[in-house]
C-alpha cells in the first residue's frame, strides 16, 4: 500500500540501512504507515469532537509509529489532549519539546497558549502568543481567538477577539468558552 | 552582472551540478548523467506511470487519478540539442520561459536561475553558437506555405502570426493527444531557437538529427525541404494582438467556505508542491520543502492548518500568505495575478507566478479565492 501514505524511499533507506536483526525487529513493532495514519485520524476524531479522553485511549499505548512525523503527530495529539484533560503541565511541557523543532509552528504555538492559559503562572506568555499570531495574521484557527478573547481583559479587545472567532468558527457557540 | 560574479560562477560550478541543483531532470528525459530521480518525485514519469497504469497503487486508484491528471503528462526530450538549438536561444529561455508548445498547458517554470548560470546551462546542453545562413528567397517562402498547408503540418504545428490559430484543446482532446502533437512547437519561435543549419535535416529525416524526435518523418524531396525551410526561417510574422486579459470578477454574494476551496482550488493545482510530506513519499514538495532550485517557503496547502500557518520570509521567519502587500493586495493573491502576467510575457519582480510553470487560476477560480478571503476565511 506504498501509495497511501508511504515513505516508501524511507523504507528503502531503512531497508539499506538497518541490520537485518534490527530491520526484523522494527518490523515487529512498528506499525505500517497506512496503520498509524488511520490510527492518528481517528484521534484527531475525537479531539475535534471534544473527547479527549478517547485520545490518549488510543494513543498512549500503542506500538512506534510508521514514521518521525506521525511519531511527532501522535505526541501534539497526546499533549493537546492532556491538556484538555487537565493535565496541564504535562500536555505544556510535551508542546514546548514539540516546538523546539520548529519554534514558529502556529498551531502548536496556539495549543501552547490554550495550555498556558489554563495554567496558573502561564496567562501572561499565553497573551504573549496569541497577541503575536493575531497581529501576524497567523492564527491558525478560531479556537486560538477563543483562548485570547478569554485572557484579554473585558473591553474592546475582547470583543474583536470574539468577532474574528465567530468568522473562523463552524459555530458561533465555539466562540464562548466554558472554563 | 557584474564580470567578477561570471567569472567566479564559470569556475566554481558546471553544468550538470546546476542541472542536479535546479533538478531538470525531474521533468525533462535525456540529461545524459543527471541523478536519477525516483519516479515517486518525477514530475512526469509519475503521472505517466499512473496514466499506463504501471504504478505501484491498486490498479482503481489509479483509474480515479487518471481523468485529473492534464498538465504534465509530457515534457520534451533533451537529449542531443547540441547540433538543434541555439545557445543563446537556451540562455533567455531559461531566464525568461515563454510558452512554445501553445497546446501543452504545462510551461518551463521559472526557476531562481542567475544570468551566468543560464549561460553554463545552455552551454552544457547546446555547445558553441551557430553560423549564420543567407535569408532565403521569398518565393521560395510562398512554395513552402503551399507544401505545409497540404502536408497538414497544421494537424500539430501551431505558426502564430502566419497561419489561424486553432484555439485551446477541450479537456477530453488533451487527455488523449499524443506527446508528437501535445510537444510539437509554435513554428513562429522556431526561427530564434533553432540552428539555421539543423533545419534541413530536421525536415529530411528528424530522427537523424535526434533519436528521440517526435516530428513525424515525410521522406520529402530535397525540393520540399528548401521550401519548407524557407517558410519556417522567414515567412513574415504578423504580431498577434494580444488576449484580453482575464479580469477580476466581483466577490461573490454567497457564503465560500475551506472545503470548496481546498477542492477546487489547492487540491486541484497546487498538489505536490505545496504537500503534506507524509502523504507524498516524504517530499512537501518544491514550494514547501524546497527543490528545482528553491529553497523552500514551508508553505503546504494541505489542510485549514497548513493554509492559516503561511510560508516563510526570504530570513526564514514565518508569514502569512494573506498579509497584504504595499498596494493592498494579500500575498496569496499576488502570486497567482503574477501567473497571469508572466503569461502575458511579463515578469513580476520578487513574485514568482503560481502555480509554478502551471496555467494561471481562471477568473472563477480567483473569484472563489478571493471572496473566501474577504469573508474572513471560514473553515
Ligand atoms: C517542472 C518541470 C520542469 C523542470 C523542473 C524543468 N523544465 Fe524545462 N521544460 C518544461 C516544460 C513543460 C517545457 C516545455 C515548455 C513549452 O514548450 O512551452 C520545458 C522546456 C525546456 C526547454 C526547451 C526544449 C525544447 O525542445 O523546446 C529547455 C532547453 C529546458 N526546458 C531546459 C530545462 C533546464 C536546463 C532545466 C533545469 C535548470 C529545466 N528545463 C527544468 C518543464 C520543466
Ligand atoms: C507519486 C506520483 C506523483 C508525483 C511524483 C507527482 N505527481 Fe502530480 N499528480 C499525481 C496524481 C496521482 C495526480 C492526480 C491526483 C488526483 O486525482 O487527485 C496528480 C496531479 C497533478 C496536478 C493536477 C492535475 C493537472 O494535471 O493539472 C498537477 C498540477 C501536478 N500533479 C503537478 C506535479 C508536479 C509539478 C510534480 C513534481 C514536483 C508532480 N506533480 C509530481 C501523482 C504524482
Ligand atoms: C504528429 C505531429 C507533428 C506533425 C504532423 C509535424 N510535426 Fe514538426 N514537430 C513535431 C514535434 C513533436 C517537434 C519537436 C521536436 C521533436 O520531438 O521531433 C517538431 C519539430 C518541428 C520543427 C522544429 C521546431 C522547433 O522550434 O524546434 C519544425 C521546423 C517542424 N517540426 C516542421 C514541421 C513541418 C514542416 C511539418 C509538416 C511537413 C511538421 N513539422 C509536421 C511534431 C509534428
Ligand atoms: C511546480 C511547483 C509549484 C506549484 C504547482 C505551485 N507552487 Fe507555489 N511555490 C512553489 C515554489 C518553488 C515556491 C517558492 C518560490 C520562491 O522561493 O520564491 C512557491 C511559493 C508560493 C507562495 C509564496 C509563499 C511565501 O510566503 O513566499 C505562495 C503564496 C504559493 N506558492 C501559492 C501557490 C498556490 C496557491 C498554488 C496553486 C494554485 C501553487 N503555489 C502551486 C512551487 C509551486
Amino acid at each position: 500500500m506504498r501509495y497511501l501514505t508511504a515513505a516508501s524511499l524511507l523504507t528503502a533507506i531503512a531497508t539499506t540501512l538497518a541490520a537485518p536483526a534490527a530491520w526484523a525487529c522494527m518490523d515487529f513493532e512498528a506499525l505500517s504507515p497506512t496503520e498509524s495514519s488511520q490510527l492518528l485520524a481517528a484521534a484527531e476524531k475525537h479531539l475535534e469532537d471534544g473527547q479527549p479522553q478517547a485520545v490518549i485511549d488510543l494513543l498512549a499505548y500503542t506500538p512506534e509509529m510508521s514514521s518521525w512525523r506521525h511519531g511527532n503527530k501522535r505526541m501534539e495529539l497526546v499533549a493537546i489532549a492532556s491538556i484538555r484533560l487537565g493535565k496541564v503541565d504535562r500536555g505544556v511541557r510535551a508542546l514546548r519539546a514539540l516546538l523546539r523543532k520548529t519554534p514558529d509552528d502556529p498551531f502548536l504555538l496556539a495549543r501552547l497558549a490554550e495550555g498556558l492559559g489554563r495554567s496558573k503562572h502561564g496567562k501572561a506568555e499565553a497573551l504573549a502568543i496569541l497577541e503575536r499570531l493575531d497581529q501576524q495574521d497567523l492564527m491558525p484557527d478560531a479556537l486560538g481567538y477563543a483562548v485570547l478573547a478569554q485572557l484579554l481583559p473585558a473591553g474592546k479587545g475582547a470583543t474583536q477577539a470574539v468577532a474574528r472567532c465567530e468568522q473562523r468558527a463552524l459555530k458561533k457557540s465555539d466562540c464562548t468558552l466554558g472554563s | 552582472m557584474p564580470l567578477p560574479h561570471l567569472l567566479l560562477a564559470l569556475l566554481a560550478v558546471s553544468g550538470p551540478e546546476l542541472v542536479a541543483q535546479f533538478q531538470c531532470q525531474r521533468c525533462h528525459d535525456g540529461l545524459a548523467g543527471a541523478p536519477p530521480i525516483p519516479v515517486e518525485r518525477h514530475c512526469v514519469h509519475c503521472h505517466q506511470e499512473i496514466e499506463a497504469g504501471t504504478f505501484d497503487a491498486p490498479a482503481e486508484v489509479q483509474a480515479g487519478w487518471r481523468p485529473n491528471l492534464v498538465s504534465l503528462r509530457f515534457a520534451p526530450d533533451l537529449s542531443e540539442l547540441g547540433g538543434h538549438l541555439r545557445p543563446e536561444w537556451v540562455e533567455g529561455f531559461l531566464l525568461a520561459p515563454i510558452d512554445l508548445r501553445p497546446q501543452l498547458l504545462a510551461t518551463m517554470p521559472r526557476l531562481p536561475i542567475t544570468p551566468p548560470e543560464a549561460k553554463i546551462l545552455a552551454r552544457h546542453l547546446v555547445g558553441p553558437p551557430s553560423v549564420e545562413q543567407p535569408a532565403p528567397a521569398p518565393s521560395e517562402v510562398e512554395q513552402g506555405r503551399v507544401h505545409f498547408l497540404r502536408l497538414g503540418c497544421g494537424e500539430c504545428h501551431a505558426y502564430s502570426g502566419v497561419l489561424p490559430g486553432r484555439g485551446p484543446l477541450s479537456s477530453a482532446e488533451l487527455l488523449s493527444a499524443s506527446a508528437a502533437k501535445l510537444l510539437a512547437p509554435d513554428l513562429a519561435h522556431t526561427r530564434t531557437r533553432l540552428r539555421p543549419e539543423a533545419l534541413p535535416t530536421l525536415l529530411q529525416t528528424p530522427r537523424k538529427l535526434r533519436a528521440k524526435a517526435l516530428m513525424p518523418d515525410y521522406t520529402l524531396s530535397p525540393e520540399e525541404v528548401s521550401a519548407l525551410v524557407a517558410f519556417v526561417r522567414a515567412a513574415p510574422i504578423t504580431p498577434v494582438p494580444e488576449a484580453p486579459p482575464k479580469v477580476r470578477l466581483p466577490l461573490l454574494s454567497r457564503r465560500v467556505s475551506f472545503p470548496e476551496i481546498k477542492t477546487k482550488i489547492f487540491q486541484k493545482h497546487c498538489r505536490h508542491c505545496h504537500a503534506d510530506p507524509d502523504k507524498a513519499f516524504g517530499d512537501g514538495g518544491p514550494g514547501n520543502a524546497g527543490g528545482l532550485g528553491y529553497a523552500g517557503r514551508g508553505l503546504s496547502l494541505v489542510d485549514y492548518r497548513a493554509v492559516q500557518s503561511g510560508g516563510r520570509d526570504d530570513q526564514g521567519r514565518r508569514r502569512s500568505i494573506f498579509a497584504p502587500l504595499p498596494d493592498g493586495t494579500p500575498r496569496l493573491i499576488a502570486h497567482l495575478l503574477a501567473r497571469r502576467e508572466e503569461e502575458r510575457g511579463r515578469v513580476v519582480l520578487g513574485i514568482v507566478g503560481m502555480p509554478l510553470g502551471l496555467p494561471s487560476l481562471d477568473e472563477a477560480e480567483l473569484q472563489l479565492l478571493e471572496s473566501w478571503i474577504s469573508q474572513g476565511r471560514p473553515p
